[in-house]
């Protein structure tokens, strides 16, 4: 494999695990989602 | 042209706790569920489809038990707003199928009373009518059908009779309920007139004022009708109910349960001397104060013995394939670092804790069996001997037991306690018992510990771990009760169950669930987590073109982060690797055995794949000590069971709690203790001149 080729392979798997956690914390600060899966949605409680 | 499609109907599934609600919805919709929370509130919301004898689709939702509208806990508060459709995210149901454990028919017919009076067409699923008719309750169902006035279903969910019947029940067209309790005149005037004050559903109406007329605080009040002049009209009825010499509490509920004697004088015929009924027998053996714990020990080691013997096949199996996917991607994929990173980190990082699959699978069937069995009630009876001298109650040993799966679902089970520094307590230490994620941890330092070790011997050193978390849980439970959050002890109230058969279906459908919760935590968190840390173990490159792999680690960034917390591990025997494992298992334990497969393959990588248990073994301190003693071993163990090391936990801590105090000093304090646990056991083991 080409040098550049290995790199670039690396560099996305890196990239894609960072983008991974990075779109669990905005999830999680729009409010939803665990990972224990115990949990789904939890957005504010509709005002009544 | 398109057909039309047929209107999905709401059905909701009420009923006390333990009346078998959630085998006849797991009967019904089979794997066509989903489960999720009320938006708002840390309350299960278990949704299914299913259809009718004439293909009808039903959207069908599990509410949670409830033994009445006038409710004690926010799981009830729930079950209260779907039924009176207070909730905008759930549609408010066009049929109830009210679930009555037949052996206890009076008292499960209180919220079958109430659920009459809210005008939604109920169809009565008479469960367990085999235990009924086994104590000895003879039920006449022509009349009791007529009583109530609503079709009433005999059924035994868990050997699956009576769901045809339940199906076509609901397919006929049902009228709202023709019969209700009567209510007092005065009450019954001052209700319909209270009604036409509120703003809510008109069909509603009435049984949102009999409700509002049992609360007595002004305050509530106003918060339950969102309407100051509601409010103060609420206020006007009771006052007008007690002038007529009533209690404006107490009298609803009187005419509920005098209407309830009628139904059961008429349907229900109790044998005179009821007999000591199996579970009667049973419960004088496992509620025994010595053979009762002596069974609870019993129960306890069996799962674990069962744990280790019955998962050994499958886990060399996954090893197997584990080792032979590594090699097979260093055949196909060129030499580099992707390969390595394929081979050495994502493989050996999932790969490591994917093997762990058929222990934690084990587990949840024990558990399932344990819950649905019934023992689980008899198991926080018997531990309420010890929970009420810590200053808690059996309630309080029900979400520890279910922290055995997850820290996470025995924390939400906290809000069935009512006190809110006893709710406190119980989430502060809840954590301690040792959740499935500990397993992995326990099994691989296990192994290395004694590599061959019988599966007694294994679940021997098992049983200990979970007992230690137990009994770190009853200490740090005293000392919170007598220090941060001071507050009487608690009477126990506990409701317990016949035993029964389990539902294997259920059970094995939670297994599933597990199994998937699992592998989806394997293919995301983990493998993102693993990817990660191969990074940080092997960048940057070492200038030196001929350092060693041990070298090229050492100068990584995971390298220099071991290092760095080197100094505050030293202590506890572990060496700057292990201390990796430790930063990189924060967010979730079982990454620790990922982290140490990361590490050693990495080392290892121009050798053949070999069981991460062998190469731990033969890891050496640079002076040639060997780095996993038994001391370090079971000092691990002890440091995994007392710390915190999950950040899902933290963040449902933060949502129970409303603040971030209290999980932070959780944190805090779960961490502290497993530092001293592990400094204890290797210091104190050196003192004594163990290794």
């Amino acid at each position: 494999m080409s040098t550049s080729l290995d790199t670039i392979l690396v560099a996305g798997a890196i990239l894609g695990a960072l983008a991974f956690f990075a779109a669990r914390v905005l999830r999680k600060k729009a409010g939803c989602d665990s990972d224990c899966g115990c949990d789904v949605a939890k957005k504010p409680l509709a005002k009544r | 042209m398109t057909a039309t499609p047929t209107a999905v109907r709401h059905v909701a599934i009420a009923g006390n706790p333990n009346c078998g609600k959630t085998t006849i919805f797991n009967a019904l919709t089979g794997l066509r569920q989903r489960t999720g929370n009320y938006p708002g509130v840390t309350v299960e919301k278990k949704v299914g489809r299913f259809h009718g004898t004439h293909g009808e689709p039903f959207d069908l939702l599990d509410l949670p038990g409830s033994y009445s509208l006038q409710v004690r806990s926010p799981d009830e508060a729930v079950a209260r707003d779907v039924l009176l459709g207070r909730r905008e995210d759930t549609p408010r149901p066009d049929v109830i199928i009210c679930v009555v454990d037949a052996s206890n028919i009076e008292r499960n017919l209180y919220l079958v009373a109430q659920l009459l009076e809210l005008g939604i067409p109920v169809v009565l699923a008479l469960n367990m009518v085999d235990v009924a008719e086994q104590n000895g309750t003879v039920i006449d169902l022509p009349a009791l059908r007529e009583k109530l006035g609503v079709p009433v279903v005999p059924m035994v969910a868990t050997k699956g009779t009576g769901f045809v019947e339940l199906k076509q029940a609901l397919s006929q067209p049902i009228p709202p309920p023709p019969h209700q309790a009567p209510m007092p005149e005065v009450v019954e005037a001052e209700a319909q007139a209270l009604a036409l004050k509120l703003h809510v559903r008109p069909d509603a109406a009435r049984s949102e004022a009999l409700l509002l007329l049992t609360i007595s605080d002004r305050e509530h009040l106003a918060e339950a009708t969102g309407d100051l002049a509601a409010a103060e009209a609420a206020i006007a009825a009771r006052e007008r109910i007690r002038a007529a010499g009533l209690d404006p509490v107490s009298s609803p509920i009187e005419a509920r349960y005098a209407w309830i004697q009628g139904v059961c004088d008429t349907a229900v015929r109790k044998a005179d001397q009821p007999a000591l009924s199996f579970s009667d027998k049973l419960d004088g053996w496992l509620t025994h104060p010595l053979w009762g714990w002596l069974a609870f020990l019993g129960v306890m080691a069996l799962m674990f013995v069962c744990i280790f013997w019955g998962a050994q096949g499958p886990m060399d199996w996954i090893d197997g394939l584990t080792s032979s996917l590594a090699d097979w991607v260093k055949t196909k994929v060129p030499d580099g670092d992707f390969q390595s990173l394929l081979s050495d980190g994502v493989v050996a990082g999932v790969g490591g804790v994917v093997i762990f699959l058929p222990q934690i699978l084990i587990l949840f069937f024990f558990l399932g069996l344990l819950e649905d069995s019934g023992y689980m009630a008899r198991a926080a009876f018997i531990m309420d001997r010890v929970m009420s001298k810590v200053g808690l109650h059996g309630k309080s040993f029900i979400p520890m037991l279910s922290s055995l799966a997850c820290a996470i679902p025995g924390i939400m089970a906290t809000r069935t306690i009512e006190n809110r520094k006893d709710r406190l307590v119980t989430i502060l230490v809840a954590p301690l018992m040792s959740c499935s994620a500990r397993l992995p941890v326990y099994a691989l330092m296990i192994a290395v510990l004694i590599p061959a070790a019988s599966a007694l011997q294994k679940a021997g050193i098992m049983l200990a771990m979970y007992l230690l978390g137990g009994v770190a849980a009853f200490v740090m439970a005293w000392i919170f009760k007598k220090t941060l959050l001071k507050s009487e002890t608690p009477m126990l109230l506990l409701e317990l169950p016949p035993y029964r058969a389990p539902a294997w279906r259920g059970v094995f459908l939670r297994m599933w669930e597990r199994a998937l919760i699992f592998l989806r935590r394997a293919g995301t968190v983990i493998l993102a987590l693993s990817i990660i840390l191969w990074a940080l173990l092997t960048y940057p490159k070492p200038t030196n073109p001929d350092a060693t792999p041990a070298e090229a680690i050492a100068q990584s960034i995971g390298g220099r982060m071991g290092h760095a917390i080197e100094p505050l591990i030293k202590p506890l025997g572990y060496d700057w690797k292990i201390g990796i494992g430790l930063i990189g298992s924060f967010a979730a334990r079982e990454v620790f055995v990922g982290t140490m497969g990361i590490i050693y393959n990495i080392e290892d990588a121009d050798e053949a794949s070999e069981p991460l248990r062998d190469t731990m073994i033969a890891e050496k301190h640079a002076d040639g000590r060997p780095v996993f003693t038994p001391l370090v071993c079971i000092g691990l163990m002890v440091f995994y069971v007392l710390a915190m090391q999950c950040v899902s936990t933290v963040a449902i801590v933060r949502r129970e709690t409303n603040s971030w105090r209290w999980p932070l000093f959780q944190v805090a304090y779960m961490t502290a203790l497993a530092w001293l646990g592990a400094f204890v056991v290797y210091q104190g083991g050196r003192l004594l001149g163990l290794q």
